[in-house]
């Protein structure tokens, strides 16, 4: 039984320099971009864009084993302002009462419970309002360094995310 | 929840986890093919881990244990070397705003508080000690 945890980094330049957290930021990357998550744009002048951050985590199966080091690109929604940046926001997240309450009746009436979950599930999500980040650290783009990402889907941290 | 020719189907949405149940495994499966098809979904089979619960299915009944969640929580708070006992709280006591020493932590006091309160799901004899820290 494993119970000494590794490490996570917390910040890019930590990260950068150990190969496992290096591939799995590369593999999120390729995620937003296979998704055309943004395109880059030169920002309006009336517009501002948000930062962004790294996070990383360790993931853990049930026995305690590593299951996957992840890492996650988040926008920093807080930076966002309610009725320029975002109108509505709302998540769809069941009360663990309710949770509780189903798994109950499923054993009294000896029903099987089944797991499912979504890949980047923000992603799916287009984005109606405009929004601009800057580009993300270790992955500018060479040739237009000065440009930005117009968000064209949703991102884990942005006040829309939890719509989808 | 869904009625269908063959019986009932529910599911149970957490942000990108769900939970499908249901008497009929042939509409399930139904399900779980439709959903694959219109989103990149990834099928875990029987339910196991829901939320730092694990799930232990058998023909005797459900067990919900979160056992793998108290041990990361006790690791994180430096706590693995603790013994277990029965009771969990000393008789009568009494927290103060104004007497004794402050707790240094605050943040982390607070977490364990939330942490103790999660565990509650499984442990409803928690719920008194959450009380009295809280």
């Amino acid at each position: 039984m494993k119970v000494i945890q590794e490490v996570e980094p917390t910040c890019f330049e930590q990260a950068v320099k150990n190969p496992k957290w290096d591939n799995a930021m590369d593999e999120e990357m390729a995620a937003l971009d296979a998704n055309a998550t943004w395109e880059l744009v030169v920002l309006p002048e009336d517009k501002k864009a948000i930062g962004y951050k790294w996070v990383y985590k360790v993931k853990h199966n049930a026995d305690g084993s590593v299951s996957k080091y992840k890492a996650r690109l988040v926008a920093k929604g807080y930076a966002q302002t309610y009725g320029i940046d975002y109108e509505e926001t709302y998540s769809p997240v069941a009360k663990m009462t309710t949770v509780r309450a189903i798994i109950a009746m499923a054993t009294t009436k000896g029903w099987s419970l089944h797991q499912m979950d979504v890949k980047n599930v923000f992603l799916h999500g287009d984005l109606q309002e405009e929004v601009y980040m800057e580009q993300p650290p270790g992955y500018v783009d060479q040739t237009h360094p000065n440009l930005v990402c117009r968000l064209k889907k949703t991102l884990y941290g942005l006040k829309q995310a939890p719509r989808v | 929840m869904k009625k269908t020719n063959h019986g009932i189907v529910v599911i149970v949405i957490y942000f990108d986890d769900l939970i499908i149940t249901g008497d009929s495994d042939v509409d399930i499966s139904y399900l779980k093919k439709l959903l694959k098809q219109k989103f990149e979904m990834k099928d875990l089979g029987e339910l196991r881990y829901f939320l730092g619960i694990e799930v232990i299915q058998s023909p005797k009944g459900i067990w919900l244990l979160q056992r793998q969640y108290a041990l990361n929580k006790l690791s994180e708070y430096g706590m693995t070397s603790c013994k277990p006992i029965s009771i969990p709280l000393e008789q009568n006591v009494k927290l103060s705003v104004d007497e004794g020493e402050l707790v240094e932590d605050t943040t982390m006091y607070r977490c364990i508080v939330r942490s103790l309160f999660y565990m509650t799901i499984t442990r409803p004899d928690l719920s008194y000690v959450v009380r009295v820290v809280s």
